[in-house]
């Protein structure tokens, strides 16, 4: 009788296990893409007025970074019905806005018949391991929900701006780009459609911060006056919202 | 087919490179001309105000215009001489300074205090000529213009009050030089501190004559204290008589 019930017992386990594993969500590698509003500091920008400084600098908290987009691909493994272990790799960009303020702002600081402004952009690479969640709500809908800590690679623009007056090139301002790495965290939900049983698309929305702090270098800057950064050390906080599209491991027939 | 078509193997790769191609192809460097601004540092006349130290009745006054002095009015291609001129007494020295104005304005405007706050990089230059070769040292503390940026060619008479050439000139003996030196007094915000000209010591030594050339040199984000970056404001010459 011994064995028997302890056969019974192995049989009863292994069918729970089975049934638990069942109900398991499918692990996934997704690529997704979106657009990212900078929100704070970070997406301010100025008025050219506020920004005139003809005796010395300005401290200039603001990033002018406008919506940027961001490509990433990201996966998980779930141990759970609901939670799962993963992680997003992510590149991102942001063109400057208000260009037109900036150059006028060095216009009027130097007095100068013309300035010819050329930003380059911020861009972030960020990798970051974390948690999954997963809850079926109706159908093919599922909603997911992620949290996720890890590491931001950024680097500043370059904003060089060329000086003309009473038809001389004067020295150009250079702001010179600054790259840093910093520690970063992303806050997400989204709502999953399975298209096909190996195939879905995630609707999502992330929170993502990181602070990098960056020391920024300037290239000919003989006299005080004009803007002129040294030191960035606000946050670069976003609201990203993106399309995912999902392969589902294990779900092909 | 279909598994075939959604293996991971060949479309996560191939669609994470399209993905990061498109975010860079996205993101094209901007670039924005901001064109002139009306009114910018406009000016009719420029005038030396200089205070015998030893004597403050002895002030002298010289002014080189474009406004007419028979109609009151700005005359673009004109600049009216007749009061730039500067009679110093020999052995002397003069506490100066430029004064500039906007005479089309009513009450007149007064762009050297626009000048002063722009100070950091404004810089103003003095050259007496004929100038004593052996006086005439080009340093970022004297006001002396690099021979380089000399006036040459230009007519020989009839350009200032006394129909005396401005073209400059250099000569070894005192006896034929222009006994002036000019030393700016006043210093800017920059870090460390640059010289600035609108405040200035004139020291004249024995009687002569010659031409006082003034040019206020505009050097955004490039003032070092040398004449050659940037453009100049104005360019003005006065004639000068040390008696």
């Amino acid at each position: 009788m011994k064995p028997i019930k302890i056969l019974t017992f192995l049989t009863a386990l292994f069918i729970s296990i089975a049934s638990f594993a069942q109900q398991k969500p499918a692990n996934f590698i997704e690529l997704e893409g979106g657009v990212s509003l900078p929100l704070g500091n970070f997406g301010k920008s100025r008025t050219a007025s506020s920004l005139m400084s003809i005796k010395g600098t300005i401290n200039d908290v603001d990033g002018w970074a406008k919506v940027g987009v961001f490509g990433g691909i990201d996966g998980a493994w779930f141990f759970s019905k609901h939670f799962g272990l993963g992680g997003m790799f992510k590149y991102g960009t942001y063109n400057l806005k208000g260009v037109d303020s900036l150059s006028q702002g060095y216009e009027e600081s130097f007095d100068v018949d013309t300035t010819r402004t050329t930003p380059t952009n911020y861009k972030m690479w960020s990798i970051m391991p974390g948690l999954y969640y997963n809850l079926p709500i109706a159908g093919k809908f599922t909603f997911t929900a992620r949290a996720l800590v890890g590491m931001a690679y950024s680097t500043t623009p370059r904003i060089y701006v060329n000086i003309e007056d009473g038809g001389v090139t004067d020295p150009p301002v250079i702001q010179n780009p600054s790259s840093k790495a910093a520690f970063a965290f992303d806050l997400g939900a989204g709502l999953r459609y399975n298209i096909l049983k190996c195939l879905s698309v995630n609707l999502k929305a992330d929170y993502f911060y990181t602070k990098p702090d960056f020391t920024i270098t300037n290239t000919v800057r003989i006299t005080n006056a004009g803007r002129e950064v040294t030191q960035y050390d606000q946050a670069l906080e976003s609201v990203n919202f993106s399309l995912g599209v999902a392969y589902q491991f294990g779900k092909r027939k | 087919m279909q598994n075939s078509f959604f293996s991971g193997r060949k479309l996560i790769p191939g669609t994470f490179i399209l993905l990061v191609l498109v975010v860079s192809a996205c993101n094209k460097a901007a670039q924005t001309v901001t064109p002139s601004l009306p009114g910018n540092e406009f000016l009719t006349t420029v005038q030396l105000q200089l205070t015998n130290t030893a004597d403050p009745t002895d002030v002298q006054l010289a002014s080189s215009t474009q406004m007419s002095p028979y109609t009151n009015t700005y005359q673009v291609d004109s600049i009216y001489t007749n009061l730039a001129f500067m009679r110093l007494k020999a052995n002397s020295t003069y506490s100066g300074r430029v004064l500039i104005l906007d005479e089309t304005k009513t009450p007149f405007d007064t762009v050297s205090t626009e000048i002063l706050a722009r100070e950091n990089y404004h810089l103003f230059f003095f050259e007496p000529s004929p100038v004593l070769a052996s006086a005439f040292v080009v340093s970022t503390t004297t006001t002396y213009i690099p021979q380089d940026d000399w006036l040459t060619g230009q007519p020989a008479s009839d350009t200032t009050a006394f129909g005396i050439s401005v073209n400059e000139s250099m000569t070894n003996s005192a006896a034929s030089a222009l006994n002036l030196v000019v030393s700016r007094t006043d210093m800017d915000d920059n870090t460390p501190p640059m010289q600035i000209g609108l405040q200035d010591n004139f020291v004249t030594g024995a009687a002569s004559s010659g031409t006082l050339r003034v040019v206020l040199r505009h050097q955004p984000n490039a003032k070092n204290g040398t004449y050659p970056p940037g453009s100049s404001d104005f360019d003005v010459t006065y004639a000068v008589t040390i008696y």
